[in-house]
């Protein structure tokens, strides 16, 4: 990369990937963090370390009295087949841009992507909204575009799946995590070189746009 | 975090199994769990898979009412997880991952399936990330000797100043955010934070050895 991205997850926080292991992320940004490492083997093997932590952790924890009933409880279940796989979840025929990580939550939650415009050259296939205003979604954009000034009531984290965009000098291309605090306006610029591009965002809240006649789009469109 | 010496369980089994809760220290764990899985998957050893739950049930479920749930829930999901030992043992690989990492990893993925389920009236993230820990344990390409990557792990954490395994204790095993574990510790929040970085740093250091090809 030939590029110096404002705030790459990878190279500073420790602690971020710490909460990651234990579990306490927010769930949007987990994913994210976790489709990053399916495309960036030094995030993976980070990533790894930690729950390596985790896992020596749990073998030095302090034990939890369990009920009494419980291995009886549990060997009687061994000879009841192994009905820890839903059988229902159908595997699809995955794009390439698309990492494992995200592939496999499709498949497992059931969801099919449904792209819709929200404005010129820009589609949106919304994968999560949970009643606390997080969000997860896909954004899909044609070359050359330039998507709207716009913040956010909370920390945006966007991973690159496919091209790239620009804002300002800051390039961010394929595997590259843009984070945005709330306070920060932004307008991503896509990198005009034929390609489309596609990133997965995790944020909170509805974004905020700068133009008034966005924000009543925005009441059309529910982006 | 009691790394350098012997720990029990307080669980003793009350059927079907008459092993009882002997527990080595955090040293030969890896090795003795690598084993146990052998005679599980090979052998379909209930006695085997005993030995794991004894260790593990008691602690995972530890995890879990750190993570809030009540006791019935975290055994519900201990039993889940175990029984995902036992159907997917084949799937073990203890060249990517110990079996303690496995475990936990397990643990966390029923946790994420459960929030899916069960918690949708929750105002927090239900839905997303019952995938995660499933698509780590396979998808993680860590091509690293296991017992000697899960001994360098070990041999890190004991070596640590007890102040600084708390630390590590409280943020993965407690799941408190550095800022908490500050205000438990009443360190200075820049103290902490550089008390957990520097192990960290250390066993990423000592993992590298054992990283192999990435796919």
């Amino acid at each position: 990369m030939t590029h110096q991205p404002s705030r790459n997850i990878h190279s500073t926080d420790e602690e971020v990937m710490a909460a990651h292991a234990a579990g306490t992320l927010p769930t949007g940004h987990h994913l994210v963090l976790s489709c990053q490492a399916d495309l960036q083997p030094d995030i993976a093997r980070k990533l790894a370390a930690y729950d390596a932590v985790g896992g020596a952790v749990i073998e030095t924890a302090q034990a939890e009295h369990l009920s009494d009933a419980f291995i009886g409880r549990l060997m009687d279940a061994l000879d009841d087949g192994d009905e820890t796989t839903n059988p229902v979840a159908q595997k699809r025929e995955a794009p390439a841009w698309m990492p494992a990580a995200l592939a496999e939550y499709l498949d497992r939650a059931d969801i099919e992507l449904k792209w819709r415009s929200v404005g010129p050259g820009v589609q949106h296939a919304p994968i999560v909204t949970s009643k606390s205003g997080e969000r997860v979604y896909l954004l899909r954009a044609a070359p050359g575009t330039k998507m709207p000034v716009h913040s956010h009531s909370g920390e945006e984290w966007t991973l690159i799946l496919q091209g790239g965009y620009h804002v300002g000098k800051i390039g961010y291309e394929r595997g590259d995590l843009h984070c945005e605090n709330e306070a920060c306006e932004h307008q991503p610029i896509i990198d005009d070189d034929g390609e489309v591009c596609i990133s997965l965002v995790a944020d909170q809240g509805r974004l905020r746009f700068r133009n008034p006649l966005l924000k009543l789009f925005q009441l059309v469109t529910r982006i | 975090m009691q790394a350098s010496v012997k720990t029990e369980t307080t669980y003793m089994p009350t059927s079907k199994s008459d092993h009882l809760a002997t527990v080595t220290g955090l040293p030969r764990r890896g090795a003795v769990d690598a084993e146990l899985m052998v005679r599980i998957a090979r052998d379909r050893d209930r006695a085997a898979l005993a030995d794991l739950v004894i260790h593990y049930a008691p602690r995972l479920k530890g995890w879990l009412i750190n993570r809030g749930e009540i006791s019935e829930t975290a055994e519900d999901l201990v039993q889940d997880t175990m029984l995902k030992v036992w159907h997917k043992a084949d799937r073990f690989d203890p060249d990517k991952a110990s079996f303690s990492t496995w475990v936990y990893r397990l643990t966390r993925n029923c946790w994420f399936d459960h929030k899916r389920k069960h918690d949708r009236l929750q105002p927090t993230s239900p839905e997303i990330m019952q995938t995660l820990a499933d698509h780590a344990v396979d998808g993680v390409d860590l091509e690293y000797e296991q017992l000697e990557a899960a001994a360098a792990v070990n041999e890190a954490l004991a070596d640590l100043p007890p102040d600084t395994k708390s630390m590590l204790q409280m943020s993965f095993f407690e799941g408190l955010s550095h800022s908490q574990i500050a205000v438990r510790t009443g360190l200075p929040l820049g103290t902490v934070k550089s008390r957990i970085r520097a192990p960290l740093k250390r066993l990423q250091a000592r993992l590298e050895p054992y990283r192999g090809v990435y796919k």
